[in-house]
Parts: structure tokens; sequence; C-alpha cells
């Protein structure tokens, strides 16, 4: 039994305040880093214990190893949660962990360095004869990749080696512009994981974003807790997420997790873990990646299951077996969750930064709000724009659709530009509801996405309240004094 | 008082005049209507605004030069612009400055004073949240000077490189 | 207070001939003013568009108050002078609202002869100054002038009053008056002429167009050798970021005055001089009816009472003493709401009417209530009992209380304005805050025929000296030359040619231009010194 009597959080916002909720619940002491701009967070708010960490950028400061392992010396911290994001997948901390006895709350570094690095996990699965697009990866030969790359054909996925979430993404849908494309991913790449390495794949038209939750302990035992759908996204951001994915056969549903469970049992892996897959509209489907971490959709799954993955995973790190067979594990209902984002839909969906003035979201039954902000907060642009997931659970999909939207109508967050509005015209379309969805879905209804437009009266009251609320409008000062304001528009 | 409001994009003039207790409200040249704004004795904070018959209940927050208003089921941001600032804008764009789309922080700076550049050519990569956006030169010109140095962060408008005045033709 | 009972006939044979010449009169006046405003050679417009200029109307649209009213001075000054080509004397004046605030607005127009400053221009400048002193209202100078119109340097350049020096000193009392001073240079401000921006409290200037220095850049070649641009010896840049000349430097024009506006809206809006004020009200009679009540020829008489119907707050009307002196009209009325004491002549001035008048002036300037004098006369009544009677006393008592008023005096020509009575009813040299003629106006030290027969007797006399006689026609001919010359110099638009006046204004806006004649002489404080009325 490894133990763990202090659990330090490499990370911040929501999913920091989600890990400590479960410490909390366990009564495991927990130990918050944070840089100065996250010091009015409400996970900063909730931790016991602080410390501060500091860094050219935010963003680079919980990238600092050294500083991290400091803080755990300090504060005799015996494990690290890394969260997802920033050191949650570098093989390098985990390793370094390792060195300090610290127990890193996750696989083990030669298990992230497989699936981690893409073109090793695809080797991987080829290896194994486990489905997969074809592909081409980089060599010394920049021409000899192009060519290759070539050879599979439009359209085309250009994808960073190191690490995922959209970043260093671009789709090639006309071959002229794949140079162009790999330079603009490879700088994506470089800057996000440190790692411009990239490689190249066919990419499916209208595929669904189908992953499996993977749970493994340290004894040999795997389970799979479902899948989930993240096919609702946009520039490859996932923007819903739900468990189960509507309308997939349970055969296929079954073998998708099975396949999903053999990648991971052969590939050794321990502790959390995501398979994700791409389904093709002929139902063949093909590994995309593995993420060796929790993920931010991880709340459906815990919504349907009734079970919390962060709570298991700290026990596989304890070195318990895990608390249930395969058969034990079931799914209840619907669930669907929305992230919220500080974006402007109107502007191309532009990061947006602001005071939040109102920040009020949805409380209730079945409504699960894991949350990075409060009122008042400023939202910069030091980090990634999400402000909350708003996790809904229903009796069925149709269900959980209508206290989604539900929830949605009980928001509102003024002072920062969000997603709100599209969120609510994505889940009041009538293809989502009828779980039509891929993940074109987006792109391909844009135009129904967008906005009601508002109506001329509609668009005068909302002029003359914000008029009437501002200082310049009213001010008695600058009236027009009599007998002018009398007289009127007159000339002589 | 009359002022521009920025509302989805659209410019409007908007007036506004009389007394406290009888307020009038003109967009453009329009008809002025009667306007009034109420706040609620409610739990929920809620504005009534009314324009001659038409009325309805919204919830606002203001800073600075923006308002925040949600109603008709969406929310809608209103930028309330400053004339000078109006006019500047008006005059100083005139391809001289190179602005910022959105916040962000300067990755990589490619020009420096005295360059001499072609329409296009790439002055300057930023990054906004993981996203990397590249400034290019808005005409032919040479820069006068490039106000951010990597590392540092600036709002969304914020002038990022000037280039020397052209004489107009 | 009981409302006046109007006499008028709207149907009669009268009213309707009187209507048809006074509103042929308002249609020449408002194409005169059209013209003086609008009418311009193409290639001066042209030129402007080149240099990226706007109009001078456009800019003072701009710079005003959405939806207020602009009340302009003297538009028709040198109508009739220099052939008409300056008009307006080539500078816009008036009251308007910016940023809530009552300002003076004096703006070059620079598609007249480049703005060019002509001795009536300098006059009018001068006479704006002063408007700005004895009403203490702040004044925005939107400059773009070419320099001094050398070839009449001596009749603008060296007097005490009217000249060019007169505009300076007027701006510096203004300062240590507290009255502040904006101003926006679009365009060059040259030679003297460059101390109207320096001279101001602010001074914004456009770059590339603007430019302020006392030598430009031809004057300072012939004189030095030195080549030098306009921008570059005194332009925006120069002056706001090395000479410390003017304040701001701006890219557009457009830019200039939304700063402009921005700087008036930092300024305190003054306390009005406490007088009586009650809820202002419409006339009860329509004012449009003046123009069926001004008779077609001016020794025509008509009751001043019904002008006053036709302007004051619900054609309501205290008049004082109706039964003494008739000839003048007393009374106290309200314009928008003001209270005011209104004077005004029903004919030829007796001693009693005199008397009157006197008595009343000094209960208004004990009272603290404004005066309007409204002005139909041929002046006072001459002959052997008259003078006996102390006319020229009683009107020298009237005169030296009306010139010793400390409340403020507005004055309308209605019609007739001639010799003493001039004087008397507060005309140009008696200080009236605001003094506005009707189309109709004439204006001389006497009666036109009285003055021609008189002209006439003269020359036939000198002429008779040197051994001619002449014959009947000849005379007819003299006779018909000096009435012709004398109805021209006594003409409504002489006097505002020559600024006797400031500007000639449609008789139904008569309200409204007391309206804002009095709003602006309530910004300077007036004190009273206590008195007993003596009862004259």
């Amino acid at each position: 039994m490894t133990t763990i009597t202090k659990i330090l959080i490499a990370n911040r916002g929501e999913i920091a305040c989600r890990i400590l909720r479960t410490l909390d619940r366990m009564g495991i002491p927990g130990v918050l880093v944070y840089h100065a701009i996250d010091a009015d967070s409400p996970a900063v708010k909730m931790a016991s214990e602080t410390i501060k960490i500091d860094g050219q950028t935010p963003v680079a400061a919980y990238l600092d190893m050294e500083q991290i392992i400091a803080a755990c010396k300090k504060t005799q911290a015996d494990a690290v949660h890394p969260g997802f994001g920033f050191l949650a997948e570098n093989p390098e901390f985990a390793r370094r962990l390792e060195l300090e006895n610290i127990t890193f709350i996750g696989p083990l570094p030669e298990t992230m360095e497989l699936m981690g690095n893409k073109i090793k996990a695809r080797s991987f699965c080829l290896e194994n004869d486990f489905p997969l697009a074809p592909s081409v990866t980089e060599s010394d030969s920049e021409e000899d990749f192009i060519r290759l790359a070539k050879s599979i054909g439009v359209p085309l996925l250009i994808k960073a080696a190191a690490g995922g979430g959209g970043k260093g993404m671009h789709i090639v849908r006309d071959i002229d512009r794949l140079e162009e494309a790999m330079h603009l991913a490879k700088g994506e790449a470089l800057r996000s994981f440190g790692d411009d390495t990239i490689y190249a794949e066919r990419y499916v038209e209208q595929p669904r974003h189908i992953e499996v939750q993977i749970l493994a302990d340290h004894h040999g035992n795997v389970v799979h807790l479902g899948e989930r759908e993240c096919s609702i996204q946009r520039r490859f951001q996932k923007i819903i997420e739900e468990s189960p994915a509507p309308m997939l056969a349970p055969d296929l549903r079954n073998l998708i997790c099975e396949t999903a469970l053999s990648i991971a049992m052969k590939a050794g892996y321990h502790n959390a873990g995501t398979v994700e897959f791409i389904l093709a509209p002929d139902n063949n489907f093909y590994f995309l990646e593995m993420n060796t971490r929790i993920q931010v959709e991880h709340p459906v799954t815990e919504m349907v299951t009734g079970l919390d993955i962060v709570e298991l995973q700290i026990r596989i790190a304890r070195d318990e077996t895990l608390p249930m067979r395969q058969d034990e594990i079931t799914s209840k209902g619907h669930s669907i969750e929305m992230r919220l984002y500080a974006e402007d839909p109107e502007n191309d969906f532009m990061p947006a930064i602001g005071q939040l003035l109102t920040y009020q979201l949805p409380e209730g039954e079945d409504i699960r709000v894991d949350n990075g902000f409060t009122e008042r907060m400023n939202v910069t642009s030091a980090f990634d724009p999400m402000l909350a997931k708003l996790v809904i659970h229903g009796m069925d999909r149709k269900d959980a659709v209508k206290r989604a939207i539900c929830a949605l109508e009980k928001s509102l967050v003024l002072g920062v530009t969000t997603n709100i509005d599209f969120l609510k015209q994505i889940l009041s379309h009538p293809v989502f509801s009828k779980g039509q969805i891929d993940t074109g879905f987006i792109t391909r209804h844009a135009e129904d996405l967008l906005p009601t437009p508002l109506t001329e009266e509609q668009r005068n009251l909302l002029l003359a309240a914000a008029a009437l609320s501002h200082r310049d409008f009213i001010d008695p000062d600058f009236n027009v004094p009599q007998p002018y304001a009398t007289i009127g528009n007159w000339r002589n | 008082m009359r002022r521009r409001i920025d509302i989805e994009n659209q410019q409007y003039e908007v007036t506004v005049f009389g007394r406290p207790e009888e307020r009038f409200f003109q967009v453009a040249d329009g008809a002025p209507k009667p306007v009034s704004l109420s706040l609620e004795e409610n739990e929920n904070d809620a504005h009534t605004i009314q324009i001659g018959n038409n009325r309805t209940q919204i919830r606002m927050a203001a800073k600075g030069e923006m308002v925040y208003a949600s109603a008709f089921g969406r929310t809608v941001s209103l930028c309330i612009v400053d004339p000078v600032e109006q006019a500047a804008q008006a005059s100083g764009g005139r391809g001289n400055k190179a602005r910022s789309p959105m916040p962000g922080t300067v990755v990589e700076v490619n020009v420096t004073a005295g360059d001499h550049i072609k329409k296009g050519q790439p002055m300057m990569t930023i990054e906004s949240m993981k996203i990397l956006t590249v400034i290019s030169a808005p005409r032919d010109g040479e820069v006068l000077q490039v106000h951010f140095e990597p590392g540092k962060t600036f709002d969304k408008n914020a002038v990022l490189v000037t280039l020397v005045e052209k004489e107009e033709l | 207070m009981r409302r006046i009972q109007s006499n008028i006939d709207t149907q009669s044979l009268t009213f309707r001939t009187n209507e048809t010449f006074n509103r042929n009169l308002l249609a020449d006046l408002r194409e005169s003013n059209r013209k003086a405003r609008f009418d311009r050679p193409e290639r001066d417009i042209t030129r402007l568009r080149r240099q990226k200029k706007q109009l001078v109307r456009e800019r003072i649209d701009l710079l005003l108050d959405h939806g207020t009213p602009f009340m302009e001075l003297s538009t028709l000054a040198a109508n009739m002078a220099y052939d008409g080509t300056v008009p307006g004397a080539g500078i816009v004046s008036g009251v308007g609202i910016v940023n809530g605030r009552e300002v003076l607005i004096m703006a070059n127009d620079s598609s007249i002869k480049g703005g060019a400053w002509y001795p009536l221009t300098t006059k009018k400048m001068v006479r704006t100054t002063d408007i700005a002193i004895e009403n203490h209202l702040p004044i925005v100078y939107l400059v773009d002038a070419a320099g001094a119109f050398l070839p009449m340097q001596s009749e603008l350049f060296a007097d005490r009053h009217h000249h060019a020096g007169r505009i300076f000193r007027n701006q510096c009392v203004l300062s240590s008056k507290g009255v502040k001073q904006v101003a926006l240079v679009l365009g060059h401000s040259t030679a003297g002429g460059a101390y109207v921006p320096t001279l101001c409290d602010y001074s914004v200037m456009v770059r590339k167009t603007g430019g302020v220095f006392l030598g430009g850049p031809p004057l300072v070649k012939a004189a030095t050798g030195e080549d030098v641009s306009a921008d570059d010896l005194g332009g925006a840049d120069v002056h706001s970021s090395i000479s410390g000349t003017a304040d701001y430097a701006v890219d557009s024009e457009q830019e200039g005055i939304a700063l402009v506006r921005e700087i008036v809206g930092i300024f305190e809006k003054p306390a009005k001089a406490a007088v009586d004020r009650r809820e202002p009200e419409e006339p009860y009679y329509d004012p449009d009816e003046l123009y069926g009540i001004i008779p077609d020829d001016v020794k025509k008489q008509f009751d001043m009472r019904e002008v006053i119907a036709r302007i004051v707050d619900g054609s309501r009307f205290h008049e004082f003493k109706p039964d003494y002196g008739p000839t003048v009209i007393c009374g106290f009325a309200y314009i928008y709401g003001w209270k005011v004491g209104i004077i005004g002549n029903n004919g030829v001035i007796f001693s009693d009417s005199a008397q009157k008048a006197t008595q009343f002036m000094q209960t208004c300037n004990r009272d603290r209530i404004p005066i309007i004098f409204l002005q139909n006369t041929t002046g006072f009544m001459v002959g052997k009992d008259y003078e006996h009677g102390g006319i020229t006393k009683d009107g020298a008592k009237m005169l030296m209380v009306q010139t010793n008023l400390d409340v403020p005096k507005l004055t309308i020509m209605t019609n007739g304005s001639f010799g003493a009575g001039n004087y008397a009813m507060c005309g140009r040299a008696y200080d009236a805050r605001f003094l506005f003629s009707w189309p109709n106006s004439q204006i001389s030290v006497m009666g036109m025929e009285q003055a021609a027969k008189t002209l006439t007797q003269i020359r036939l006399k000198a002429l008779e000296r040197q051994g001619k006689t002449l014959s009947e026609e000849e005379e007819r001919n003299i006779y018909a030359s000096i009435t012709q010359d004398y109805i021209e110099k006594s003409s409504a638009y002489y006097s505002t040619s020559e600024l006797w006046d400031d500007g000639i204004i449609e008789p139904a806006d008569t309200r409204k231009v007391l309206g804002i004649s009095l709003s602006v002489a309530l910004n300077r404080e007036f004190s009273e010194t206590p008195h007993g009325i003596l009862r004259i």
C-alpha cells in the first residue's frame, strides 16, 4: 500500500475546485499551488493550504516543475494530482516526482511516453492490430513527409504529436495549403507542448468523436466506465459532451468499449485514462489518441455511473484494488455537459476578457456546476477561456436536453461575453435533439446557430436601457438649458 | 445628450433629452419617443425599460463604456463610444496603425523602427489563450514604432505597430 | 396678468396688403441670407475640398449639440460693401449650445477670400468679443484665416475701436474676467491673427492644415531667405510638442471638434443673474400675424401693443400708466418665463411720454427687471409749445436714466428709428446687450423726405450762388438721386452691413431671439444701486 497523507494539486480553476471537493469528502488534506493572478479564485479560497508560484507568464508558473516539487517538499505533500493540461501528461515530471518519492496520481511515465506521443501510440496500435486511420509521421525528410501526406490525399488532418486539445490541429482540404498548415501546426505545437513534431492522417468526414473512460489499478484490473460522445466541437475544441452516446447500437458500443479496454490493457495502463476514437458514418471506428489523465468532460461519466473518478484515481494511486468489477458498473439516465466559455460567438469566437459583473449559474437537483470563477473576478487572457462546466442529468436524453436548456435559461453572465446563447441554440436545434450529431455539426448548421436577430423594437429597447443607465446620457450637467431646449432645432 | 452606441457590430447615434420625470429617446434622426427605465423591487435586480408602449424586463451590468444586457432570451453587449475616441478612430485608422484583434501576449516581433515593409508582410506574432495569430502590415510603408516587446500583454484594439504617416495623394 | 385684447382683423384689406408687402420682404431676407451663407464660387469650394477642409457651417453643425438652436449674428454684415464679395464679412458668429453650455461661436469662413480679414471683419470680431465681455459668454473660435486683407490695412489696423488690435485686447480682458475661450485651428492663423488662438485658454490644432505663425512661409522667405514649410514652421506638432503655443494636436477636424466639445463640457455652468422667473407659456396670438400688422410704409402707424401681444408669454401684458403719455407704451410681461419691462413707441415722443418712460425705467432698474425697447419713432416732438414745455430737458432725463441703467437692455428696430428717438430708446450707442432689426426698418438722423427736401434746398441754393438755375426736371433729378442714396443708407440692409445692429431677424422670430438674448444677458451678474423712484 502506498500511503498518501497530503495531496498537492498542480492545477487551477474548476478542476482544482473539483479535486479539492473529493479530497474534502475523503478527509485527505490538500495543498494548492497558485499564481498571483488566481489569488481571488474559488479554488484558492477553498484550499486550506496554498503555496504561491511564479513565472514569466502565469502559464509558465504552472509548468514549472521545480517550483511545484519545492512546494511539495515545503508542505510535506506526498502526492501530486496534476489535473489535466499543464504537467498532467509530462513523463519527465512524473519521473522527477518518483525520484523525490512523491506519488504521481496518474499512469506510469513509460505509459505516458507511449500514449502521450501520438506517433508512438499510433505505431503501438498498428503493431497490435488496433483500428487506425491511415497516417504518416515525420521523418528526417520533410520532402518524404509531404509526399506521403499527399498520397493519403485530402482531406488531411495535421496534428501535434505531443498533445491534444485542438492545439496544433489543422484540416487540409486543398493540397496546396499543406505546407502552410504544417507551418502553423508546428508553431502552435511548440508553444503549447514544447514539441513541434507533427503527423498527418486521413481526415474522416462527418466523424463522431466517441471516447471511453478507462480505470486501471496496479493489480491488473482494468475496467471501462462507458463511452462519451464529444462530437459537438468547434475548431477541435469540445463544447458539449454527453454520456451515453446517442444513437449508438449496443453491439457497436460494446465493441468500441471492449477495444478501448484491450488497448489500455495491452499498454499496461494504470490509473484513469481515456481512449478516443473516430466513428465514421460507415460504422468503422479508428483509434484517435489516448489521453493519459483525467479529462475535462469526466463529469458526464460520473453523473451516469454514480462514481467519483478522482476518488478512484487516488485509491488506485494508494495501491488499492478497484472496488468494483466491470459488471457492477451501470449507466443510469443521460448526462450532458456544457462548457461555458468566455468568448464572443459574434466575433469569430475570439476569447473575451472582462470582469464578471454578474455571474449567476443555476443550482438544483441533477445540476452539477464545476466552476472556476466567482462574481466580480476578472477573466484574463492568461489561461484558456473556460469559465465553468454545467453538467446535467436526466432520465433520458430528451429529459437531459430539456433540463440543460432550462439550466442555460437560468444562467446569467454579464461583463464578459460568453457562449451561453450559442449553447442554447445548439441544444434547441432539431438535429441535435434527434441525436444525429458528428464533429461537423457546428460548421454545417452555422447559420441556424446564429443568434436570433433582434427586431428594431428590441434593439431600441436595449439602446434606450443602456443609454438611460449611463452617465454620459443622463448627467443633468449636459442638459440643454432653457429656452434653448424648448426652441429646439432652429436657425435664424 | 447624444452619443454613438455600438451593438452587434452596428453603430447608432442615440439621443436622450428631457428631465428625469420626462425623458425622450431618439435614434439617429427618428421621432423622439417618451422613455423610462425603472428598477423593480424583486430579488432579480431586473429593470423595466419602456419606450412609448413597448416595454420589457432587462438585466444589466455596466463597466466603463460597456453595458452588458440580458433580455429577449439572450445577452447583448453595448458599447457607448466617447466622441473624441470615435473621431480619433475614424481619422487615425487610415492604415497607419495595426491594432490587436483580441487581448493577448506578444510572442515574436519581426520588424523594427525604420524597416520598410510590404503589404501583408508579417510584423508580429501574438498569442491569446494558446492560439497564435500573425499581425501583418496593412499596406506598403515604413515602420515608425513597435509598441510591445515579446512577453508583454495588451488589450483588444491596442495599437501594436504604427507606420510612418503616408502623404495623402 | 391680463391678456392683451387684439384688435387686428386678419381679413381686412390693410392686413392683407401689409402681409403681401412683408412676406415679400421676408422672402428677400431669406434669399439674401441664403446667398450670404451658401453661394460661393465653385473654385473656392473645390479648393477647400482639396485641402480636406469642411465648410464653416459644416463645422458649426458638428460643434453644436444635436437638436439645439443657433442664433446667428450679423449674417449680412458687409452685404453693401466691397461690391458684395465678402458676405458676412467672411466670418460667422452666433450663440449656440455646446455640451449643454451657452457659447459664442466665431468661425472664419475660408471659402470667402481664404478667410481674409476686411475692415468689417475686424469690426464684427470686435463686436463679437464685446458681446462676450458684456455677457460673460465663453467663446469658441474656429480659426481658418488667410490674414489681413492688405490693400485695406489702413482701415483695420491702427485705430482704437473696430480695428484688429481691439480684438486681442478684448481677448485679454475676457481672460482676466474668467470668461473661457477655446480655439480650434483648422487653417492658418497668421500675423496678428496668430494671437487669436494663443490668447485662448485652450488651443487645439489640426495636423497638416492648422498653422500658427507670426509670419508665414512666404514672408519668412522674403524677410530672411529661410525656406520652411508651413507645417515645420508652425504646425500642430510644432506648437503642441515643441513651443507650447498650442495645447493639443489632432488628426482631423472631426477629432478637433469632438475635443473642443469635451473641453467646453469641462467648464462650469455659471449661475444666472437672479431675476424673477415663472413657468413659460406660448403667446396667445400667432406671431405670424405680425406680417399683417407691420405697415407697408414707414409713415403709417400701428399699435405697438399688437406687436407685444405676439412676442410675450400668453400675450399677457401689464401696462403701466396707460392713460398718461400714450405715445410710449410701458409695461411688464414675461418672455420664456423671465419677467421683463417693455418700452415701445406708438408715435412721436412727447414730454409726458418721455417722463413716463423715465419713471418706468427707474422701477425696472430698482427691481432688477431687464428692459426690452421696441423702437418705432420719428423722434421727439418739435415746436414752440413743446420747447417751452421742456421737451429737450425731458428727453435728456430719459436719456440720462436709460444710459445709466444697471439692468440688461435689449433693442428691436421694428420700423422707424429716427433722430434722438433712436438714442433715448437705447440705440446702438447705448450698450444694448443685443440689437436686432426687422427687415422693413429704417434708421437715420431724420425722416427721408424731410432730409431729402433739406438737402435739395441746400444744393439748389449753392448752385444759385454760382449763377445756375435749374429746370423742374433737373430739380426732380437731384431730389431723386439724394432720395435714392438716402433710402439705401437708411435701410436695414445698410445698417446691418455696417454692423449697426446684430442682424436682421424675421419678425415672427422676435420671441425666440429675445428669449435667447435674455438667457445670454443673464450670464453676467448685474448689481443695482438702490434708489427711490422719482416721479419725474
